[in-house]
């Protein structure tokens, strides 16, 4: 299956990239606040994807500079795209 | 609520500062502004972000309602929409293109299904009707007094004038009549009226006489665009100065006297004049 | 008649050697070409271990400079700010010598007392005559006020004027004298005017500025700062040329009539003194292209050196006898210091100025800016690099909140009074971390790239290099 986005690249969004929904689970952030925030928006996208029990899939998250919650959004919309498939 | 600034659902930069601008209100977006293929991120962007925003808006002392404009009757996407705002936490929805009885009844009936399911009060949704089109506006009382949610009409002059044909900044005299017709209709089930919206960013003269307009039509507030439309909207919709003075005496007055007529200054005051003396003084403490 | 020579013959003549110090400034804003044609041959003529002491640097001016650094023809900068390519360059250690920040005051100060001697002056003049005057306001790209140049042509060793309009007339204006020019080079342009002129500088119609401006004015009024013959200068950010356009109206609707405004020029205030509202303009660098032809046709537009504008040791000098500055930062800390350098992350994002000048002077000093951008805050706990000291800094204007000095109790007062609702500090700081989430602020260990020094020469704080991979 391709890999599903959701979310968009403008100032204060993030977008979350789903690929790979048969491997591991692995986490890929970059953002324009990497020193700043780059610890926290993994742990954001961590703290969410273990509430959910997802546990396969590659997350790449592409930030420019989106709060906590943006960040979230973006994680849940990407999910439910992929319908099930994770 | 003299004024709404409308703020598409899916930008988190905009909707973070939305409040902020001294709107009275701010409507997020789901219709228009957002295509097809982005209904589902800006859901979830609604209920993410709302509790977010409520907290900001507290911590600031800010007293701005939220309304959230949902997708018309004529789409796949309303339910969704609905369920995602009621999820939010959001207790007013302004919904396009309401046409009839039967559209309020609808959208109510969806409506307590979803407060059921989320164990909420029945009824604590409210609605902000669009009205839109020439049938909207014929079926203007029918449409008010269909459900106790209905809190408001809200106008769409640009598709109305594109039914009759007519080019929004031709068309002042043509909009008398459904002006008119919902601010009667609203005022006789004791619903606010907002005007519609003024998408010339660069009149700012205009906008002023469209919204003065409409409220000498009996509008109580207008919804805008962009933040720089808002601090001449709340002026239009202000009562000035002088009115609140006047409208404080007469109630001040009413407390001292038994009967329902007066005198106050050398003049008769009857009960019409009392009614708006509080309702002006209601609008002023908003 | 003053001598003609092609730029090489100028350079041979100056007795300039490696490891000695020039100067140019930065007029031409993003129009410069001069800075890279001068470094460029600088270059080819075999120049090494030269020490860079500039009014600041901007636009095409950086990658000239950087080209330089790499090349070893420059190894020491002296500014009061720095673009990209060259700010990530320092970032990244490229240079030999820490980089000096200092303001334009202070740049004036440490040139007279000979702390920075200069060896070369290279002096682009949008015109000179045959006798050696130059103007910033006739020929083909003018850029108005020389403000900058006035330190450097008066001592350096060795002054080289370069221009692209030889007038056989005499100036009629004349901003720097012959007696102070020893060459004059003749090029095909000195710039772009367009980009020195205008673009940079346009009226901003972002909400949340205009919200802060607002609140800025209304800041000012409760002050009781707005008083007949009252002495005004904003920065050059959005905001405060927002500032200025809502004070036009406000000064036009209330018939208040100022002293003076200065500082950088804009056809605004051109407007401003020709309407009456202030007496006289304080021309430091003219910021658009009406008010570089003004300097020359208006008499109440007068052209200030940066000594007489900023240097510490006048007591009289035009910065000290503000009533109010409006300027904006990259970040303020909880004791009020002032960041205009580097952001929050650390990278060099702008200039020092006449910030920490100004706002020593002022009787009143407002420093404007919203409480983020993008996700990052702009009130920490502490700044990573300090320009201006809190004791300077009055009262911090942002969209989500005011605060006050506590050191300032008659204007916290004032502002209660008028019903602004001024919080702590601390409380602004929490709202705004609140939304962005706490960053983890740039650690201070590493090699220091970086210098900022106050107006006396002293040094204030270091700018330590960030070896972290931005992306």
């Amino acid at each position: 299956m391709d890999a599903v986005s959701a979310g968009a690249m403008q100032k204060g969004d993030v977008l979350v990239t789903i690929s790979e929904p048969g491997c591991e689970r692995t986490i890929e952030v970059r953002s324009t606040v990497q020193g700043l925030y780059g610890r926290r928006i993994e742990a954001v996208c961590k703290e969410l994807l273990d509430d959910l029990h997802i546990v396969k899939g590659h997350f790449e998250v592409v930030d420019q500079q989106a709060f906590d919650c943006v960040i979230r959004a973006r994680l849940r919309c990407a999910i439910a795209r992929m319908g099930g498939l994770l | 609520m003299r004024s709404w600034l409308y703020t598409p659902a899916n930008t988190p930069s905009r909707m973070i500062n939305a409040g902020i601008y001294g709107s009275d209100g701010v409507v997020f977006d789901l219709e228009d502004s957002i295509a097809p293929d982005q209904k589902d991120e800006a859901r979830f962007l609604l209920e993410e972000m709302l509790p977010f925003i409520a907290d900001d808006r507290q911590r600031q002392g800010i007293l701005c309602r939220l309304a959230v404009r949902i997708n018309g009757l004529d789409t796949a996407w309303w339910q969704a929409d609905l369920s995602a705002c009621l999820h939010a936490g959001v207790q007013l929805v302004r919904v396009p293109k309401v046409e009839s009885q039967a559209d309020v009844h609808r959208i109510s009936a969806y409506l307590d299904q979803l407060e059921a399911e989320l164990k909420l009060p029945q009824g604590t949704t409210k609605i902000q009707a669009l009205l839109e089109t020439p049938l909207a506006v014929e079926y203007a009382f029918l449409i008010a007094s269909a459900s106790a949610r209905i809190v408001a009409f809200s106008f769409g002059a640009e598709d109305y004038c594109a039914a009759l044909g007519l080019r929004r900044k031709e068309a002042s005299l043509a909009l008398d009549y459904p002006r008119s017709r919902i601010a009667s209709a609203a005022a006789a089930f004791g619903l606010e009226a907002y005007d519609s919206v003024w998408g010339f960013l660069d009149d700012q003269a205009g906008l002023i006489e469209d919204a003065k307009r409409s409220r000498s039509l009996g509008f109580c507030g207008k919804s805008v665009i962009h933040p720089n439309q808002i601090k001449a909207i709340n002026e239009v919709f202000s009562f000035s100065a002088q009115e609140v003075e006047e409208a404080q005496r007469i109630v001040e007055a009413v407390k001292l006297t038994s009967s329902g007529v007066l005198a106050e200054q050398g003049r008769m005051v009857d009960k019409p004049v009392v009614l708006w003396a509080r309702r002006v003084l209601e609008g002023r403490t908003q | 008649m003053k001598e003609v020579l092609t730029l090489k013959e100028a350079i041979a003549r100056s007795g300039l050697t490696s490891g000695m110090r020039i100067s140019f400034h930065h007029h031409l804003r993003l129009g410069d070409r001069v800075v890279g044609l001068v470094l460029d041959l600088l270059q080819e003529m075999h120049f090494a271990d030269l020490t860079l002491c500039v009014s600041s640097i901007m636009g095409e001016a950086c990658e000239a400079v950087l080209r330089a650094v790499r090349a070893g023809v420059v190894t020491r900068i002296e500014t009061t700010g720095m673009k990209s390519p060259l700010s990530e360059a320092v970032l990244n250690n490229e240079l030999s010598h820490p980089v000096v920040f200092r303001t334009h005051g202070g740049r004036a100060r440490a040139i007279e007392e000979g702390q920075t001697p200069v060896d070369v002056a290279f002096i682009a003049a949008s015109a000179a005559d045959r006798q050696g005057n130059l103007n910033g306001t006739s020929g083909p790209n003018p850029f108005g006020s020389m403000g900058y140049t006035h330190a450097d042509a008066e001592y350096a060793g060795y002054v080289i004027a370069i221009t692209d309009f030889l007038s056989e007339e005499p100036l009629a204006y004349q901003s720097i004298k012959a007696k102070l020019v020893d060459v004059l080079v003749k090029v095909d342009s000195i710039g772009e005017s367009e980009q020195v002129g205008g673009g940079s500088l346009r009226v901003s119609q972002n909400p949340t500025e205009h919200l802060i401006a607002e609140r800025t004015l209304a800041v000012m009024q409760a002050a009781g700062t707005l008083k007949p013959g009252f002495n005004y200068q904003a920065g050059s950010g959005g905001i405060s040329l927002l500032v200025t356009s809502l004070l036009e109206q406000y000064m036009k609707q209330h018939a208040l009539q100022g002293g003076f405004a200065s500082g950088g020029i804009t056809g605004t205030l051109v407007r401003m003194a020709k309407e009456g509202l202030f007496h006289t303009l304080w021309d430091v660098q003219s910021f658009d292209g009406e008010a570089a032809l003004s300097v020359a046709e208006n008499s109440f537009h007068k052209e200030m050196s940066a000594s007489l504008y900023a240097n510490p040791n006048n007591p009289a000098c035009i910065a000290h006898q503000l009533d109010v500055m409006v300027l904006s930062a990259t970040e303020v800390d909880l004791d009020f210091n002032v960041n205009s350098v580097s952001g929050t992350d650390g990278r060099i994002l702008g200039a020092l100025g006449g910030g920490p000048d100004t706002a020593y002077g002022a009787k009143l000093t407002i420093v404007v800016l919203p409480s983020f951008r993008g996700r990052i805050p702009m009130i920490n706990k502490e700044v990573n690099l300090i320009c201006t000291p809190g004791r300077d800094v009055d009262v911090v204007v942002t969209e989500r909140g005011i605060a006050v000095n506590p050191n300032r109790e008659d204007l916290l007062k004032a502002l209660k009074q008028a019903n602004l609702k001024p919080i702590a500090i601390e409380e602004l700081m929490m709202r705004i971390h609140a939304l962005t989430g706490e960053p983890v602020l740039p650690g201070k260990e590493g090699s220091v790239v970086a210098v900022v020094e106050d107006r006396y020469g002293k040094k204030l704080s270091p700018l330590y290099s960030s070896l972290d991979s931005q992306d």
